[in-house]
């Protein structure tokens, strides 16, 4: 099974982030969506500061810094340790 | 088991959707969808409740007035006997904690008259009641707000202090009220006390994300069929009026865990509440189907239908899984009745849709 998969989280309308294992749920700007949807992948922070840099004309030094918070930002949400996926069938 | 009846007659109560919802209505919309033919009568405690004035999926076909459960089994089965020589019941669905007392000491004599009742064992119900949940919530290895019972207000007080401030004043049934201090307190305490009685819980206060299992237990330890979900919108008094489904594995074993150890059998609502991302705690545990139990039955997930077919001996569609991100919001409407119908239910204390005079002609 791929990190996508096992993530709980899923990006909805391109920009809309649920987790459907604690039902939260917050809206990204394009760049925060594709930094988020490259996490769910399994991406490193270099692999998003690279992303960002390219599809978005992110400054060098700005990009790195910000992947590396929003990685950071992630692993402080729970974001970054999928679980198991359960289904409501008992 | 009784013998399947061809429409069977189910005596439902908590009609009531205000401010603070009852699961009466959505039990009734519920069970119909799985057993159309049957007809639905109403327990009712107040002539202004409701579920009363349904014309929808959740009305009920009559309604009967009853003693409020604080008069005692005794008093229920004497109104009950008349209903039943009326209705020919065939299955009790309660909604109201207050009613289950009563109704698990008269299961064998209900079973006699050849009357069905959805309820817990007596021993389920008490090891989960507000007082024992810190107890059964350490056998299962979950977390709880403290919560310490006292039956006067200076003994309360005394507890508080351990608890500490804020903290809320619960009855033993229903009501919770958040103090700030000793004055609260007391206050809080005279108004639960004199409604509800003793004892008073003071607990606690946790702050987080709440989350509600709705579920239906076999009885011997297993779960039958489950929903779980965040509270996306909650009424001044905390209750749900909006909900996302979630499919989180930690939520669910620890349902399981709290079902099998207390061999729970038919509906219940459990509250959690996790503070940050921490571990979910056990608020409480409902011992009967909570108030937003047909938005999974709109799922697949019938749970009040299995509920019913079980009881009455006839099998019902499998439980479907409810898919995370599946939502619900509630959303208040008006109901035009007539003053008859007030008349009726004051005067006589029953009504039947077919004999109501605004009815459509």
């Amino acid at each position: 099974m791929s990190s996508a998969e096992n993530s709980p989280w899923r990006i909805l309308s391109e920009r809309f982030a649920f987790n459907r294992h604690t039902g939260e749920f917050f809206l990204l700007n394009p760049e925060g969506a594709a930094a988020l949807s490259m996490v769910i992948e399994g991406a490193a922070a270099q692999d998003i500061a690279d992303a960002l840099i390219t599809r978005f004309d992110a400054p060098p030094a700005a990009a790195h810094r910000d992947a590396e918070q929003f990685v950071a930002r992630l692993r402080g949400l729970d974001v970054l340790q999928p679980q198991p996926a359960a289904g409501s069938r008992a | 088991m009784l013998s399947p009846s061809p429409s069977p007659v189910i005596l439902v109560s908590g009609l009531h959707r205000g401010e603070s919802p009852q699961a009466g209505g959505a039990v009734v919309e519920s069970v119909r969808e799985v057993i159309p033919e049957a007809r639905f009568v109403g327990i009712s405690y107040d002539i202004l409740e409701t579920g009363l004035f349904s014309r929808g999926a959740d009305a009920v076909d009559a309604a009967w007035m009853f003693p409020y459960p604080g008069a005692g089994p005794e008093a229920f089965l004497e109104r009950l006997r008349e209903v039943h020589a009326a209705e020919q019941l065939s299955l009790i669905i309660p909604t109201l904690d207050s009613e289950l007392a009563n109704l698990i000491r008269l299961r064998p004599t209900l079973q006699k008259m050849g009357i069905a009742v959805a309820v817990p064992s007596s021993e389920a119900l008490r090891a989960r009641d507000k007082v024992a949940l810190p107890g059964l919530a350490a056998r299962v290895g979950v977390p709880t707000p403290m919560t310490l019972a006292a039956d006067t207000a200076s003994e309360l007080a005394v507890l508080a202090q351990r608890v500490g401030y804020p903290c809320y004043v619960k009855g033993a049934l229903y009501d919770a009220r958040l103090v700030q201090d000793e004055a609260q307190l007391y206050a809080a305490f005279a108004d639960i006390h004199a409604t509800w009685g003793a004892p008073i819980l003071v607990q606690q206060a946790l702050h987080g994300e709440e989350f509600v299992v709705a579920g239906v237990g076999d009885g011997k330890g297993g779960l039958l069929a489950f929903c779980a979900m965040r509270k996306l919108l909650r009424t001044r008094l905390g209750k749900a009026f909006g909900g996302v489904v979630v499919e989180d594995p930690a939520l669910i074993d620890l349902t399981r865990r709290l079902i099998a150890e207390l061999r729970w059998d038919g509906g219940f609502e459990i509250e959690f509440l996790r503070p940050g991302h921490g571990r979910h705690h056990l608020f409480e545990i409902n011992p009967r189907f909570p108030s937003w139990i047909s938005f999974p039955a709109k799922l697949g997930c019938n749970m009040p239908g299995l509920v019913a077919a079980r009881a009455l001996g006839r099998v019902a569609p499998a439980p479907q899984a409810c898919k995370a991100g599946s939502m619900f919001v509630r959303h208040v409407a008006d109901i035009v009745g007539d003053i008859s119908d007030l008349a009726g239910l004051a005067t006589q204390g029953h009504i039947a849709m077919g004999v109501r005079q605004h009815e459509e002609k």
